[in-house]
C-alpha cells in the first residue's frame, strides 16, 4: 500500500492542478501557443503513428508470412532502430540533412526537414518497433486455419492481408500504436531540436523560461488527460470481441515465394533498415570517428559511468518494488488491492516531464518542512535534504518505469502455478523460503529481461532527468543533448552511439531467450 | 473413369520418424460422399489436406475430374483446385458477419448465390450476425455454406462432428447430409467415428497407420465390421 501510495502521489498531484488552475501567464499561453501546442501535437502524433503504423505491419507481415533469405536476421533486426533514443535519430537525420549531409550530397538538393514533418519522420522511424513488435506477435499466432481456408476460397495476396489477417491483428496495431503515440507525447528532445513547438516543449517553456511552476503543471495536468484519453480508446477498442479469433492457434507455416519476390522482399527490408538502423547509425559513427579524440576524455568516462551505475541501481529498485507489488498482489488476492498494484504501472504512460514536476513540486514542499523541522531541532541553519539529490532522480525513475519491470515479471509468475506454492507450502517451506527455492527459478529470464528492459530505458531517458538530476551528476542523455544544444551536433555522436550499444544488449538478450 | 485418382501418394513429416501417409491409391466416384475413417494419428486428415493442396505429398499424383493436380512436376495452388473445405474447428473470420464470411470466395455482386447459400443452409436469419453470436451446428452451416459457396468439386470436411454435443450431433448430422444431397457435391469427410461414417456415407475408406486397410460401400463394412474395428481401434 505504502508503495502503491509513494508512485501514485506524484501523478494525482498532477491531476489535482487541473482544478487549482495555472498560474499568471496562463492568458497568453491560452491564446498565443495552447493551440500551437495541440496543433503540433496532434498532427505530429497522427503522421507518426501512420508511419510507424506502416513500416511496423509491413514488417512484421513479411517475416511471419513469408520465408526469404536472411528473414530471421532481418526479423530482429527491425527490433533494433528501438536501442535508438528519438532525439538522437533527430540529431543524426539533422546531420544526414544538413547543407554538406549525405542524402542532401546524394540528392543534389537540400530538404528541410527542421519542421513538423521532418519531426514525424524521424519519430516514425525510430518508433515503428512498438507496432511491429506487437503485430508480429499476432500475425504469428493467427490461427492458421483460417489463413489456410482463405487460401482455398481466394488467390488474392492483397485479400488475404487487407479483408483477413490485418482486421484480425487490429488490436495488436491499436497497442503498439498507442505506445506510439505515449512515446511522441512524452519526447521532448528532439521537438526541441527540430523547434516544433509540442506540450513537452511547452512544459519545459513553462517552467525553465517563464518561471511558472503552476502554469507547467498545469499543461501537464492537461497531457495527462489526454494519455488517458489515449489508454482508455485503446482498451475499448481491444474490448470488441469481434475482431479476436475464438480458436486455438496452431503453428504458422510460412509460405514460400518465387525467387524473384523472394528478392523483392529482401529489398523492401533492406530499404526499411537503411532508413531507421543504417543510415542514422551510419552518421552517428562517422561523426564518432571525427570527434572521438576531443569527446573521449576523463569528463566522458565519469558521465558514462555515472549514466551506468545511477541506470543499474535505478532499474534494481525499480525491479524489486515490481517483485514487491506482485508478490503482495498475489498473497492478497482481494481486488482492490490488484487494482491499486495495476494504477502504479501508470507512469509508462505518463510523459517524464509530467513525472518529474509531479515529484519535484510535492517533494520540495515536503523538503521544507523537513528543513524547518531540522532547523528547529539542531539548532543549524535550514536545508534542503531530499532536493537536489540523487534519491529524486532515482525515485523519478521508479515511477517512469515501473511498468517496464511489471509487465514481464507478471508475465513470468503466470509460468508459477498456485499448486506449486501449495505444494511447498504442505512439504513445511515458508513464503520467503518458496519464493527463493521455486518461484525465483522460475522467473529468473523474465527478471533479467526486465531488468535489462528497464537499465536500458533508463539510460535512454531524457526529460525526466533534465528537471531532476542534480548539479553535479550528468548522464550520456543529458551530454549528447547539450552538445546537440550547443550546435556541436557531432560531439553527441560517442555518447549516443555508447547509448545505442547499450540498447543493443537486452534486444540480443530477448532474441536469445525467445529462441 | 473415378472423379477422384489418388495414386502412390506417400507423406512424411520433417523430424517425424513414421509416414503419415504410406503409398496410399483410391479412388472416388463423382456425386458420392465418402467417408475416411480411422483413429487418431492414421493420417486422414493429411490426406484431406493433401487433396485441399494445403500439404505437399512426397510422392505420388492426384487428379480430379481428370485434371493432374498434384504430381512430380505439377501444384495446383488451393485456391485453383476447387475444392471447399469445412474445417474441424471451422476456421470461420470472426470479424466478419455470416453474409460477409459466404460472399468471401464470391464475387462481391454475387448476391443471388448467397442468398441461395443462406436459404440452403437455414441462415437467413443469423446473416448479420457474428460467428460468436451463433451455436456450434449454426456455425458449423456457415463454414458449409461459405465452402459450398464457389460451387466446388469437391467438399471436404475435417471431424464436422467432434465440435459438437452429443445430444446435438444427430441432428446435425441430418442437416449435413440433407445439404449434401441436394447440392449433390462429391465429399469426402474425416471422422474417427464408424456411427458417423456410417450414417454419412455411400463409401467407407478405413485408414491405419497410414494404409489404406479397406473400402467399399457402407454395406461391404457393415459386413466385416467387427472384425475391421478391431484392427483399427484395437
Amino acid at each position: 500500500m505504502a508503495i502503491s501510495a509513494l508512485i501514485a502521489i506524484p501523478i494525482l498531484f498532477v491531476l489535482a492542478h487541473l482544478f487549482l488552475g495555472p498560474g499568471e501567464s496562463w492568458e497568453n499561453i491560452l491564446d498565443h501557443l495552447l493551440p500551437l501546442y495541440l496543433w503540433n501535437s496532434l498532427r505530429v502524433g497522427l503522421a507518426s503513428l501512420t508511419l510507424s503504423i506502416l513500416l511496423g505491419v509491413t514488417a512484421a507481415w513479411i517475416v511471419s508470412t513469408y520465408e526469404f533469405p536472411l528473414r530471421k536476421l532481418f526479423s530482429w533486426l527491425f527490433i533494433v532502430p528501438l536501442a535508438i533514443p528519438v532525439y538522437i535519430m533527430g540529431y543524426a537525420y539533422a546531420g544526414l540533412f544538413d547543407y554538406s549531409g549525405f542524402i542532401t550530397s546524394l540528392i543534389g538538393v537540400r530538404v528541410d526537414v527542421m519542421n513538423w514533418w521532418g519531426l514525424s519522420l524521424i519519430l516514425g522511424l525510430a518508433l515503428y518497433p512498438y507496432v511491429y513488435l506487437s503485430t508480429r506477435a499476432m500475425f504469428s499466432l493467427q490461427n492458421s486455419r483460417i489463413l489456410e481456408a482463405t487460401s482455398l476460397l481466394t488467390k488474392s495476396y492483397s485479400k488475404t492481408f487487407f479483408k483477413v489477417a490485418l482486421p484480425l491483428a487490429i488490436p495488436a496495431v491499436a497497442a503498439g500504436g498507442s505506445l506510439v503515440l505515449m512515446e511522441v507525447l512524452n519526447d521532448y528532445g528532439a521537438a526541441k531540436y527540430f523547434n516544433v513547438k509540442t506540450f513537452s516543449t511547452g512544459i519545459f517553456h513553462s517552467w525553465f523560461s517563464l518561471e511558472e511552476p503552476n502554469t507547467a503543471i498545469f499543461l501537464a495536468a492537461i497531457l495527462s488527460v489526454l494519455i488517458f484519453v489515449i489508454i482508455y480508446c485503446e482498451k475499448k477498442f481491444r474490448e470488441r470481441k469481434r475482431y479476436a479469433s475464438p480458436m486455438a492457434s496452431s503453428v504458422r507455416a510460412l509460405q514460400r515465394l518465387k525467387p524473384l519476390n523472394q528478392v523483392g522482399l529482401v529489398l523492401l527490408s533492406l530499404i526499411i533498415l537503411l532508413f531507421a538502423l543504417i543510415l542514422p547509425t551510419g552518421q552517428l559513427i562517422l561523426w564518432a570517428m571525427r570527434t572521438y579524440s576531443v569527446v573521449l576524455d576523463y569528463e566522458f568516462f565519469s558521465i558514462a559511468w555515472q549514466s551506468v551505475s545511477i541506470s543499474l541501481l535505478s532499474a534494481f529498485l525499480c525491479v524489486l518494488v515490481a517483485l514487491a507489488l506482485i508478490s503482495f498482489t498475489k498473497w492478497n488476492r482481494s481486488k482492490w488491492v490488484n487494482k491499486i498494484s495495476k494504477l502504479t504501472v501508470l507512469g509508462y504512460a505518463i510523459p517524464g516531464a509530467v513525472i518529474a514536476i509531479g515529484v519535484f513540486s510535492p517533494s520540495l514542499e515536503l523538503d521544507k518542512i523537513l528543513a524547518k523541522t531540522w532547523s528547529q531541532l539542531s539548532g543549524q541553519a535550514p536545508a534542503l535534504l531530499i532536493n537536489g539529490t540523487i534519491l529524486l532522480l532515482i525515485y523519478g525513475y521508479i515511477i517512469r518505469f515501473m511498468a517496464v519491470a511489471y509487465a514481464p515479471l507478471e508475465s513470468g509468475f503466470t509460468k508459477v502455478h498456485k499448486s506449486l506454492g501449495e505444494s511447498a507450502s504442505l512439504l513445511g517451506s515458508s513464503k520467503l523460503q518458496t519464493f527463493y527455492q521455486i518461484e525465483l527459478p522460475i522467473i529468473k529470464y523474465s527478471l533479467v529481461g526486465s531488468a535489462l528492459l528497464v537499465f536500458v530505458d533508463i539510460m535512454k531517458e531524457l526529460p525526466l532527468t533534465l528537471i531532476l538530476k542534480p548539479y553535479s551528476v550528468n548522464t550520456l542523455a543529458v551530454r549528447a543533448y547539450e552538445y546537440a544544444s550547443d550546435e556541436r551536433i557531432a560531439e553527441c555522436a560517442c555518447p549516443a552511439l555508447l547509448i545505442i550499444a547499450v540498447g543493443c544488449i537486452p534486444i540480443i538478450f530477448l532474441n536469445r531467450i525467445i529462441k | 473413369m473415378s472423379f477422384i485418382s489418388i495414386e502412390n501418394i506417400s507423406k512424411t513429416y520433417t523430424g517425424a520418424s513414421n509416414r503419415a501417409l504410406d503409398n496410399i491409391s483410391l479412388t472416388i466416384e463423382k456425386n458420392s460422399c465418402n467417408a475416411v475413417l480411422g483413429a487418431s494419428g492414421c493420417g486422414k486428415t493429411t490426406l484431406l489436406r493433401i487433396v485441399a493442396g494445403l500439404e505437399t505429398p512426397d510422392s505420388g499424383s492426384l487428379r480430379i475430374n481428370d485434371t493432374i493436380l498434384s504430381d512430380d512436376s505439377v501444384f495446383v495452388s488451393p485456391s485453383m483446385r476447387g475444392v471447399g473445405m469445412v474445417f474441424q474447428n471451422y476456421a470461420l473470420f470472426p470479424h466478419m458477419t455470416v453474409e460477409n464470411n459466404i460472399l468471401f470466395g464470391l464475387d462481391k455482386s454475387n448476391k443471388t448465390r448467397l442468398e441461395e447459400m443462406l436459404e440452403l443452409t437455414e441462415l437467413v436469419n443469423f446473416k448479420k450476425r457474428y460467428p460468436h453470436e451463433l451455436s456450434g451446428g449454426q456455425q458449423q452451416r456457415v463454414a458449409l455454406a461459405r465452402a459450398l459457396a464457389p460451387a466446388p468439386e469437391v467438399l471436404l470436411l475435417d471431424e464436422p462432428f467432434s465440435n459438437l454435443d452429443y445430444h446435438l450431433k444427430s441432428d446435425v448430422r441430418s442437416s449435413l447430409k440433407s445439404i449434401l444431397d441436394k447440392t449433390g457435391v462429391c465429399s469426402i469427410l474425416v471422422t474417427h467415428s464408424p456411427e458417423d461414417a456410417l450414417a454419412m456415407a455411400d463409401n467407407v475408406i478405413v485408414l491405419n497407420s497410414g494404409i489404406v486397410l479397406s473400402s467399399g460401400t457402407v454395406d461391404e463394412l457393415k459386413n466385416s465390421k467387427v472384425e475391421l474395428l478391431r484392427k483399427v481401434f484395437g
